[in-house]
């Protein structure tokens, strides 16, 4: 059996779900995709499925956990909420990029947006990218981070989900004086158009 | 096999007993200085780090012996390595000049999809022929000794040519790598596929073991999970008994990443594996 086309293989059907329901209704077609001989697609969709899917359901439970763990704050926000708006995004978006902690969280944030607003208020988007932002700026080094946010994004951080805020743009900017200096931060109020 | 590891060398410092190091625990360790001979870091945490977090790295580095356990450097990756991963490793091994580092007999990394998870290795002999290429690839750039971790598995993969031992003891012979026994995932593999750990025990190439972790997991519809959220329950302080009295072992790490119990409840778990180690005379 090939290990570069095994471990492909291995590598789509931990994440992506939607790839591993094709897989086991047709191995033989799907399988070709990432490089799997007939036979070699036949082996693996006839062995066990249960560790399979045991091995995908621990990955989602790891990213789900991982996120909370990056955005504490907009989680904890979201309360009940968070596992459903994740499970959504995971089942479109597989693990990203090379930096475990920050890379699925950037896609679970620009994910927000397309959420209707129903699962959670307007506000909501700007302080999960305000709470990133904050990480993304602790890894810069001296290039300031700056970011332009509808909501006045320092009060949010206080707010229970259910907390109308009318809309004020802000301006926010993350700064090192020296690579090896405290991070700065500032919020600026803007005129509203 | 370039720099191997052999764990009978002087020149392998026995570190003791410690524990793998997580944010949480900073203020406990400095209070309790005395109980924990060394530290675990996981690498990843501090290869794309702020300066805040590389000052708690030198801080931890000022007082206690530090070994790096890397995560996702993908040693069993057809397709190779990440240069950048490897990079950053090596300069994290570079400041932190430990007596050995470790990462994972797995990948997580493969057809241009980073899983973000330890995947198991097919057992076959292209696997340890993949290992021993990208070891050889680590070597020249880290010359510092390396040891592999035995992982949980859930998954058989198809086409195994050997069994769990040998495949490691393949890998261990042809790489010159020495051994990360985590006694736990020894005892969680054959847990969970029915088998008896203690009736397979002289099968282990426990001559390289150099180090060893071990946890309590979690059972989760009949399987055995290796969470790091429970004290270690008495199969595994049997298992990791057996294990000291065969290997040559120069520590022992707990670890613990959920459901965090008080330091003292930790200490104690650690001065059950240190009186183990000397039983056996593994250090003074």
């Amino acid at each position: 059996m090939g290990l570069a086309a095994i471990q492909a293989a291995l590598a789509r059907l931990a994440i992506d779900p939607t790839w591993r329901d094709r897989f086991y209704r047709d191995p033989i077609a799907v399988g070709a995709e990432v490089g799997l001989s007939p036979t070699e697609a036949l082996a693996l969709a006839e062995s066990d499925r249960r560790p399979i899917d045991e091995f995908a359901a621990s990955l989602h439970r790891k990213r789900r956990a991982q996120i909370r763990r990056t955005l504490p704050i907009a989680v904890r926000a979201l309360g009940d909420r968070y596992g459903r708006l994740f499970d959504r995004y995971a089942h479109e978006a597989p693990p990203r990029g090379s930096r475990a902690d920050l890379d699925d969280a950037l896609g679970f944030v620009a994910a927000l947006n397309s959420f209707p607003e129903t699962d959670r208020p307007p506000w909501f988007p700007d302080l999960a990218r305000y709470e990133l932002a904050w990480q993304l700026a602790a890894r810069t080094g001296i290039w300031p981070v700056v970011r332009l946010f509808r909501f006045p994004v320092g009060r949010l951080i206080h707010l229970p989900l259910a907390a109308e805020v009318t809309p004020a743009p802000t301006l926010a900017i993350w700064w090192r004086p020296s690579p090896r200096s405290r991070l700065r931060h500032v919020l600026f109020p803007l005129p509203r158009r | 096999m370039g720099a191997g590891v052999n764990p009978m060398d002087d020149e392998l410092p026995a570190l003791g007993v410690g524990l793998g190091f997580r944010p949480p625990f900073l203020a406990d360790l400095f209070r309790n200085r005395r109980g924990v001979d060394f530290l675990e870091i996981t690498a990843d945490h501090y290869l794309d780090a702020p300066p805040e977090k590389l000052d708690e790295l030198k801080l931890l580095a000022d007082h206690f012996p530090i070994i790096p356990h890397a995560l996702d450097l993908s040693i069993g990756s057809a397709e190779g390595m990440d240069d950048d991963y490897l990079e950053a490793l090596a300069g994290l091994v570079e400041r932190l000049n430990p007596p050995w580092w470790s990462e994972h007999l797995a990948f997580t990394r493969a057809g241009g999809v980073a899983i973000g998870h330890l995947a198991p290795l097919p057992r076959t002999r292209e696997a340890v022929d993949v290992v021993a290429r990208n070891v050889e690839r680590i070597r020249g750039r880290i010359a510092t000794p390396l040891i592999l971790e035995n992982i949980t598995a859930t998954i058989d993969l198809p086409g195994a040519e050997l069994d769990e031992p040998e495949f490691l003891s393949m890998v261990l012979d042809q790489t010159g790598c020495g051994w990360l026994c985590d006694v736990t995932n020894l005892y969680t593999n054959a847990e969970n596929r029915g088998r008896d750990p203690m009736a397979e025990l002289d099968r282990w190439p426990w001559g390289r073991a150099v180090q060893f972790h071990f946890a309590g997991g979690h059972r989760q519809g009949g399987t055995l999970i290796d969470s790091h959220a429970h004290t270690t329950p008495p199969e595994v302080w049997r298992l990791l008994d057996e294990a000291a009295r065969r290997a040559p072992v120069r520590g022992i790490i707990l670890e613990r990443d959920e459901n965090l119990p008080p330091m003292a409840d930790l200490l104690d778990e650690l001065d059950r594996a240190r009186a183990i180690a000397r039983r056996y005379e593994r250090w003074a």
